[in-house]
C-alpha cells in the first residue's frame, strides 16, 4: 500500500504542472485590455486615456508572450513564490495560508453530520424500502438538493439570528475577535475552536462554535440528498446480495446482516463520493461563505475568478489540486480496505 | 441515535442562548459595504470606496464645507485662500498665486522620537507620555509645509491614479496630463525607459518651481488661472498631506529630483506605503485584516482639532444584501448599503433611518459609440442596415440619435426602476454645478417624434429594413439592465423591426469594448461617468468629461463621435476655459449643456443618487456630492 | 416491452413518469402556453411588464406573480422547462458518455494508461470550474451553448471515476471469476458481466445530476457568466427571489411566489427524474430481479 500511495504521489508534479498550462493558456486567450480589468477594476481607474492604458499593460507585463510570462510564474513557483493577488491585496500564498484554516474548520466540523447522518439515513430509507420511511428520507432530501443553497442559508439566518438572535453571522463576534486579535492569545492554528481550547478559553470556544452552526447545517443539508441516495441504493443493492441471504439464513439478527455484512460494502460507493464532498467542501463553499459572512477559501477563489486574477487563480488550482490528489489517493486507499478483493494499481 | 440527536439539539440550544447576553460598543460604529479598501496609499487611490481610507486617516490642506461642492473650510491651511482675504493673487504677466498658511502643531498618528542611542524611533503619538513628547524630533511625524510639497510632488511623479495626474494637469495648466507624457515630450523619447537624468531633473523642476515652501506657509504658482485648484486640493485622493520623514523611513521617494523614476508608476506590492499609513487625520489605522476584507479605524487623539466623537470605526465588506439587512436590524451594524429597491422598506422598520435623495455629481447614460470597430464583429450583426444588423457608423445620424433618445421612457427610468430616488439628467452637466438650468431642454418619451426622426434617419432606410443591434452593459448592475429593457420594448413597439439584444457582460469584457480597441467593439452601452471638482470645465469637469475631444467620453466613443465634439463643442469649451468671470463662463456652459441635447450627443438618462441606511442612533453625516458619498466620519457619532 | 410493464407496475415509479411527462408536454407545448411578446428576440428571453423591481403578486396577467424586475414567473417557469431538458439532458448525455469511456478504458487496461487517465481527471477536477467559465464566456460570448459546454468539460470526471471504482470491484466479483473460469471471452465478460452492472451508480448519479444542471448553471449566471438574467431558467427565477426572502414588514412570505414556484418546479423535476432513476435501476439490475413486487 505504501509503495502504490507513493507512486501515486509521484504524479503530482505532471498533474501541477499540466493544470498550470492549461490555465495559462486560458489566460493566453484574453487580450490584453481583457487581462488589465484586473489592475483597472472601474472605470475611475481607466481615465487616463489610450496612452496610459498602453502603460499599465506594459507595467504588469501584459503583452509578453506566452512563454515568458510562463516562464516568469514557473520560476517564482520553484522558488516558493506564487505571486500577488491583486484581489486578495496580499501575495497568493499568504492568501491561502490565512484562509485555509477557516475553510478547513468549516469543512470539519461539516464532515460528520454531512457523512454520518448521509449513512444513517440512507440506511433507513433502505432497511424500509418502499414504505413510509424511505419516502420521507428521499422527499427531506430531495427537497434540499432542488434549491439553491442560498435559500436555506437565509432561512436558517433568517429564523436563528433574525428572530431568535442565536446564531450570528461571521467568525466571532466583536468581543471576542478583539480578544483573539490581542497579543494575549495565540492563534496557533487559526481555527478558532481549537485555538480557543489551546488557549484554555472557554468563552472563544463557545463563541466560535456558535458561528459555525448555521453553515454546518446548512452545508449538511444541502448535500445530503446525493449522499444518501447513493447510501441507500446501494444499501439495497447489498442487502439483496447472496452472502446476506445466508447470513439471514444461518439465523442472525437483521441488525447483525445490517452492520456486519451489508453496510461495509454498501459503504464503497459513498466513500468515492465522500472524497469528492470533501474536496468540494475544502474548495471552499462560495455561496454559503457570502450569507454567513464567513472569509473562507471560496469567496477568495470566486473573487480572483471573477475578476481574472490569474495569480490568485493558479495558486489556488495548485492548493487544490494537491488537495484533491491526497483526497483521491485516500479514497482509493480506504476503497481497498474495505473491499479486499480490489488490488490496488 | 434518538437519544444523540437529543442531546445534539439540546447542546445547540445551550451554545445558542449561551450568547443572548451580548454587549453592543456604544463608541463603534459598524459600515457593512460591499466594497473594498485597495491600499492606505493616497497617491495611489482613483475609486470612491478607496478614498475612505485617505479621507479619514489623512488631512488635506482643505475641506469641502459640508454639503457645497465648491465652498471649503480650512484643513492643514490654516486659512481658505481667496482673492478677498489676498491669499490670492495674480501677477500681470497672468500667474496666479496661492498662499496656504499652514497650522503648526500638527502631528501624525506616529512621530519620530529620539531614542537614547540618538537613532530615530517611530512611535504611536497617542501612547507617548508628556516626557516623551518632548523627544519628538521635529517635523518627523509634525505636518510642515516641505511635507506638503512633497506630498503633492509625490502625488504627481508616482503618476498611477488619474485623481492624482489631475494635479499634475493644474500644474502644467493641462499642458501636460501626467508626467509620463511630460517626460516623453520633454525628452523627446518614446517610452520611459528612455528618459534621461536630465530630462528626469527638468520634470521635477517644472513641478517642484511651482510650489514654493516658506517659513509657515506653502505658496503655489500657477502659469495661468485653474478654476479648479481649490477642489481639487480639497479632494480625498493624492492631495492628502503625507509626513516626508516618515515616508522616506518606510522606503518611499526621498524627495529629490533624480531619484523620483525609481518610483514611478509601482505595482501594489512595490509600493511601500501599500498598507501603512502615517497621516494627521481624526482616525488611525488600527487594522487591515485583506483576509477578511475588513479595516479598523481608531480614534486618534491627538488630532490637531477636537478628537473624533467616534472610537471605532469597522469597515466589513458583505456581499449578502440580507445578511447586511439582518445584521442592521439586529443592531450588530450601524451603517449599511442597501438597493435602491429597499429603501421603503428599511425606512419602514423600527430603529432604522434612511438618508435619501444624496445627490452626486455623476449621472448615468447610454452612449452612442461610432464608428464601430467592423472586422468580424458579432455585435454589428451583418453589418449593413438590412433589418439583421447594423452599419458600423449607426449612430452617425443624428436622426438615429433622436429617434433613440425620444423612445426611452424617462418616467419609468425614475419612477419605475429608481422609485423616484432620482432625476432626469438634463446633460453632462448636474445640479448644482455652473452652466445647470433647470429649464434646460431634455427630451421626453414621444413614440410619434421618435417615429419621425427613424423615418427621416439613413434615408428612410431604417425605418423600412429595421436594424438589429447589441447593447452592452456591465453584469450585476440591474438598473442599467433595466434601462435597455425599456428601449427594448419602446423601440420594438413603435417598429417590430427595431430590435436590440440586450447583453451583460463581465467588466473585463466591458473595458475590452470600450478601450481594447481603436474604435469601440459595440454600438451602445450604458455607463455612468461624473467629474471629480465641481468646475464644469478643465480636465476632471462635468463637461468636459463628456464634450471634450481629449475627455473620458471621446476616449471610448470612436472617431466619429469626436470628429463631432471636436467641430462642434471644443470651441466653445476652449473659450470658457480660458476665461476666468463666472458670470461669462456661465453662459458658455448652459449653451454646451443645451447643445448636448440639441445634437443628441448621449442619451442622458439619470443623475446618480446615494442613499445611507443607519440605525436611529448614528448621527453627524454630512454628505458631500463631490465625494460621491464616502463617509467622513469624523463628526459623526452613536448616542441614543 | 417487460420493462415497460414491470415499470408500470411500480407505483412510484408511475408517479416519476407521470411527472416526466408531464413536463414533456409543457415543453412541447411552450409556445402555446406562453405566447412570447413582439419585442423579445427569443422565446426565452422572459417578458417585462414594467420594471419596478419589487415582485408582483399573482393576478390578472401574472397567475404566478413577477420576479424583481417584474419578469412574468409563468412564462419563466413554462419555457423554463425546455431549458431544464435542455440543459439537464444535454450535459448529462454527453458528459457521462465522455466520462465512462474513460473510466473503463482506465479500469480495463489499468497500469499506466489508468494511472495517466486518472491524473487527467484530477486535473480537471482541480481545475477552477468558474475560472473557465469566465474565460469562456469573456471570448466565446454569453449564452446556454457555452454554460452546457462548461458544465459538461467540468461535470464528467465523476462519471469517469465512479465507474472506473465500480468496475474494478466487480472485476473481482464471483460471477466475473467463474465466467473467466469458463473460458467466457474478455469482450464477453466485460460487455455481458461488468458494464451493465457496473453501470448502475452512474445511472444513479446521472439521474441525479440532470435534475438539479438547472441549479449548476444558474450558479453561473448569478455571477454574470451563462445566460443573460431573465433568461427563461428556473434556477435564475430563484436566484432573482434571493434579496426577498425576507418577506416585508415582518411578514416573511409575502413575496412566497419568487421562490415557491420555481423552486417546486425544480423540486418536481429533480423529484421525477430521481424515482425514474430508480425504477430502470430496480429493474434492470440483475441482482434485484425478482424483487420487485416489495
Amino acid at each position: 500500500m505504501l509503495s502504490y500511495a507513493i507512486r501515486r504521489l509521484l504524479f503530482l508534479p505532471i498533474v501541477l504542472i499540466l493544470l498550470a498550462l492549461m490555465i495559462f493558456a486560458l489566460q493566453m486567450m484574453l487580450t490584453p485590455m481583457q487581462r488589465l480589468a484586473l489592475y483597472a477594476p472601474s472605470p475611475d481607474y481607466l481615465k487616463g486615456g489610450e496612452t496610459f492604458i498602453r502603460s499599465l499593460i506594459d507595467l504588469y507585463g501584459l503583452d509578453d508572450p506566452f512563454f515568458v510570462q510562463f516562464g516568469r510564474w514557473i520560476g517564482n513557483v520553484v522558488r516558493g513564490n506564487l505571486g500577488w493577488s491583486e484581489t486578495a491585496r496580499m501575495p497568493v500564498g499568504q492568501a491561502i495560508a490565512l484562509l485555509f484554516p477557516a475553510t478547513l474548520e468549516l469543512a470539519l466540523f461539516s464532515f460528520i453530520p454531512v457523512i454520518l447522518g448521509a449513512i444513517w439515513l440512507g440506511t433507513k430509507a433502505a432497511t424500509h424500502h418502499n414504505r413510509l420511511t424511505d419516502h420521507s428520507v428521499r422527499v427531506f432530501t430531495i427537497l434540499g438538493w432542488s434549491f439553491p443553497d442560498f435559500v436555506f442559508g437565509l432561512l436558517a439566518l433568517m429564523v436563528f439570528y433574525g428572530s431568535l438572535r442565536w446564531f450570528p453571522p461571521g467568525r466571532l463576534s466583536p468581543a471576542m475577535d478583539a480578544i483573539v486579535r490581542s497579543d494575549a492569545f495565540h492563534r496557533y492554528t487559526r481555527m478558532n475552536v481549537l485555538d480557543a481550547i489551546l488557549n484554555g478559553n472557554g468563552r472563544v470556544m463557545l463563541d466560535s462554535l456558535r458561528h459555525l452552526v448555521l453553515p454546518v447545517i446548512t452545508l449538511a443539508y444541502v448535500n445530503w440528498a446525493s449522499m444518501v441516495r447513493i447510501m441507500r441504493s446501494s444499501m439495497l443493492e447489498t442487502l439483496r446480495q447472496d452472502y446476506v441471504t445466508t447470513a439471514r439464513a444461518k439465523g442472525l439478527t437483521e441488525r447483525k446482516v445490517e452492520n456486519r455484512h451489508a453496510r461495509r460494502n454498501a459503504l464503497l460507493p459513498v466513500t468515492t463520493v465522500s472524497g469528492f464532498v470533501v474536496a468540494w467542501m475544502m474548495g471552499g463553499v462560495v455561496i454559503i461563505e457570502s450569507i454567513f459572512d464567513y472569509h473562507g477559501l471560496g469567496r477568495f477563489a470566486a473573487n480572483a475568478a471573477a475578476n481574472l486574477d490569474f495569480s490568485a487563480i493558479l495558486g489556488f488550482a495548485l492548493y487544490f489540486a494537491v488537495l484533491l490528489v491526497i483526497v483521491n489517493l485516500v479514497v482509493d486507499l480506504l476503497y481497498a480496505y474495505l473491499d479486499p478483493r480490489v488490488k490496488l494499481g | 441515535m434518538k437519544r444523540a440527536v437529543l442531546f445534539a439539539v439540546v447542546v445547540l440550544m445551550l451554545v445558542g442562548v449561551a450568547g443572548l447576553a451580548q454587549v453592543k460598543n456604544p463608541g463603534t460604529l459598524t459600515f457593512l459595504w460591499t466594497s473594498d479598501l485597495r491600499t492606505m496609499d493616497p497617491a495611489y487611490v482613483a475609486s470612491t470606496p478607496g478614498s475612505y481610507a485617505p479621507f479619514n486617516l489623512y488631512d488635506r490642506l482643505l475641506n469641502y464645507k459640508g454639503e457645497a461642492i465648491d465652498e471649503f473650510i480650512p484643513g492643514i491651511s490654516r486659512v481658505v485662500p481667496s482673492v478677498e482675504n489676498g491669499l490670492i493673487t495674480q501677477a500681470p504677466d497672468g500667474r496666479v498665486f496661492y498662499t496656504f498658511p499652514i497650522e503648526t502643531g500638527v502631528y501624525c498618528h506616529q512621530v519620530g522620537v529620539r531614542a537614547s542611542d540618538g537613532s530615530i524611533v517611530w512611535k504611536a503619538y497617542d501612547e507617548l507620555t508628556d516626557a516623551e513628547k518632548k523627544d519628538i524630533v521635529p517635523g518627523y511625524g509634525e505636518i510642515t509645509p516641505s511635507d506638503v510639497k512633497y506630498s503633492l510632488l509625490r502625488a504627481m511623479l508616482l503618476g498611477f491614479s488619474w485623481m492624482s495626474n489631475a494635479i499634475t494637469d493644474m500644474f502644467t495648466g493641462s499642458q501636460y496630463p501626467d508626467v509620463e507624457a511630460m517626460a516623453l515630450a520633454l525628452g523627446g523619447v518614446e517610452t520611459m525607459d528612455e528618459v534621461d537624468d536630465a530630462t528626469e531633473a527638468a520634470v521635477y523642476n517644472t513641478l517642484a518651481d511651482k510650489i514654493a515652501v516658506r517659513d509657515d506657509a506653502v505658496e503655489i504658482v500657477l502659469d495661468k488661472p485653474f478654476p479648479a485648484t481649490l477642489g481639487i486640493l480639497a479632494l480625498p485622493f493624492g492631495a492628502s498631506i503625507l509626513d516626508q520623514e516618515w515616508a522616506v523611513a518606510q522606503g518611499a521617494w526621498d524627495g529629490a529630483a533624480n531619484t523620483w523614476i525609481d518610483y514611478f508608476k509601482p505595482t501594489l506590492e512595490e509600493n511601500p506605503l501599500f498598507a501603512i499609513e502615517n497621516g494627521s487625520g481624526p482616525f488611525q489605522l488600527e487594522e487591515w485584516d485583506r483576509a477578511e476584507k475588513k479595516a479598523i479605524f481608531k480614534r486618534f487623539e491627538g488630532y490637531f482639532r477636537e478628537p473624533a466623537s467616534l472610537e471605532r470605526v469597522v469597515l466589513r465588506s458583505v456581499t449578502e444584501w440580507t445578511t447586511r439587512r439582518l445584521q442592521l436590524e439586529a443592531g450588530d451594524a450601524d451603517l449599511v448599503s442597501t438597493p435602491v429597491e429597499f429603501l421603503d422598506e428599511m425606512e419602514a422598520t423600527d430603529g432604522v433611518t434612511v438618508l435619501r435623495g444624496l445627490p452626486m455629481v455623476s449621472t448615468t447614460n447610454t452612449f452612442f459609440l461610432w464608428p464601430v470597430q467592423d472586422s468580424g464583429n458579432p455585435n454589428l450583426g451583418s453589418g449593413k442596415l438590412d433589418g439583421k444588423g447594423i452599419p458600423p457608423d449607426f449612430f452617425s445620424d443624428i436622426d438615429v440619435r433622436k429617434g433613440f433618445c425620444y423612445a426611452m421612457d424617462y418616467d419609468a427610468l425614475i419612477n419605475q426602476i429608481h422609485l423616484g430616488n432620482t432625476e432626469q439628467a438634463r446633460g453632462p452637466i448636474v445640479k448644482g454645478i455652473m452652466g445647470y438650468r433647470a429649464d434646460s431642454p431634455v427630451y421626453s418619451y414621444d413614440p410619434e417624434k421618435a417615429k419621425e426622426h427613424f423615418m427621416k434617419a439613413w434615408g428612410g432606410e431604417v425605418w423600412e429594413k429595421g436594424f438589429k443591434l447589441t447593447a452592452f452593459y456591465i453584469a450585476g448592475i440591474t438598473t442599467w439592465q433595466s434601462a435597455l429593457g425599456i428601449l427594448q420594448q419602446n423601440l420594438s413597439r413603435i417598429n417590430p423591426k427595431f430590435q436590440i439584444e440586450i447583453q451583460g457582460v463581465q467588466w473585463s469584457a466591458f473595458s475590452d469594448l470600450l478601450w481594447g480597441g481603436a474604435e469601440p467593439g459595440a454600438a451602445l452601452v450604458v455607463c455612468n461617468w461624473g467629474p471629480d471638482y465641481s468646475d464644469p470645465g478643465g480636465p476632471l469637469g462635468a463637461a468636459s468629461y463628456y464634450l471634450d475631444m481629449n475627455g473620458a467620453v471621446a476616449g471610448f466613443s470612436g472617431s466619429g463621435y469626436v470628429d463631432l465634439i471636436e467641430d462642434k463643442f471644443q470651441p466653445l469649451l476652449d473659450e470658457a476655459w480660458a476665461l476666468v468671470d463666472p458670470a461669462e463662463r456661465e453662459p458658455i456652459y448652459a449653451k454646451l449643456q443645451e447643445m448636448s441635447y440639441e445634437y443628441a450627443t448621449s442619451l442622458f438618462m439619470w443623475q446618480d443618487y446615494t442613499y445611507l441606511v443607519e440605525r436611529d442612533w448614528v448621527h453627524g453625516y454630512t454628505h458631500n456630492a463631490i465625494t460621491y458619498g464616502a463617509v467622513y466620519f469624523y463628526p459623526m457619532s452613536k448616542s441614543e | 416491452m417487460r420493462t415497460i410493464r414491470q415499470l408500470l407496475r411500480n407505483p412510484l415509479s408511475v408517479v416519476g413518469i407521470v411527472l416526466l411527462l408531464f413536463f414533456v408536454v409543457i415543453a412541447a407545448f411552450s409556445p402555446l402556453l406562453a405566447r412570447p411578446e413582439p419585442y423579445q428576440l427569443s422565446p426565452y428571453q422572459i417578458p417585462r411588464d414594467g420594471f419596478w423591481q419589487a415582485p408582483r403578486d399573482p393576478g390578472p396577467g401574472h397567475p404566478f406573480g413577477t420576479t424583481q424586475g417584474q419578469f412574468d414567473i409563468y412564462y419563466g417557469i413554462v419555457w423554463g422547462t425546455r431549458t431544464a431538458f435542455r440543459i439537464g439532458l444535454g450535459v448529462v448525455l454527453v458528459g457521462a458518455f465522455v466520462g465512462m469511456t474513460i473510466g473503463a478504458v482506465a479500469a480495463f487496461y489499468g497500469g499506466m494508461i489508468d494511472e495517466l487517465l486518472m491524473r487527467l481527471v484530477d486535473v480537471f477536477m482541480s481545475f477552477p470550474f468558474l475560472i473557465a467559465a469566465m474565460v469562456l464566456t469573456t471570448i466565446l460570448g454569453k449564452g446556454i451553448y457555452q454554460v452546457m459546454l462548461s458544465l459538461i468539460a467540468f461535470g464528467w470526471m465523476r462519471y469517469a471515476r465512479v465507474l472506473r471504482s465500480e468496475i474494478l470491484h466487480i472485476k473481482e466479483s464471483d460471477y466475473v471469476q467463474a465466467a473467466r473460469a469458463s473460458g467466457a471471452s474478455n469482450r464477453r465478460i466485460v460487455l455481458r458481466h461488468i458494464l451493465p452492472n457496473a453501470f448502475y451508480p452512474v445511472l444513479v448519479q446521472a439521474t441525479m445530476a440532470t435534475g438539479s444542471m438547472v441549479l449548476a448553471a444558474s450558479a453561473l449566471s448569478f455571477l454574470g457568466v451563462g445566460t443573460e438574467p431573465g433568461y427563461a431558467d428556473w434556477g435564475q427565477l430563484i436566484s432573482l427571489a434571493r434579496n426577498w426572502i425576507m418577506g416585508k414588514g415582518g411578514n416573511p412570505f409575502a413575496y412566497w411566489y419568487t421562490l415557491v414556484y420555481p423552486g417546486m418546479a425544480i423540486f418536481l423535476f429533480v423529484l421525477a427524474w430521481n424515482l425514474v432513476g430508480d425504477a430502470l435501476r430496480d429493474i434492470l439490475d440483475p441482482r434485484l430481479r425478482g424483487s420487485t413486487h416489495a
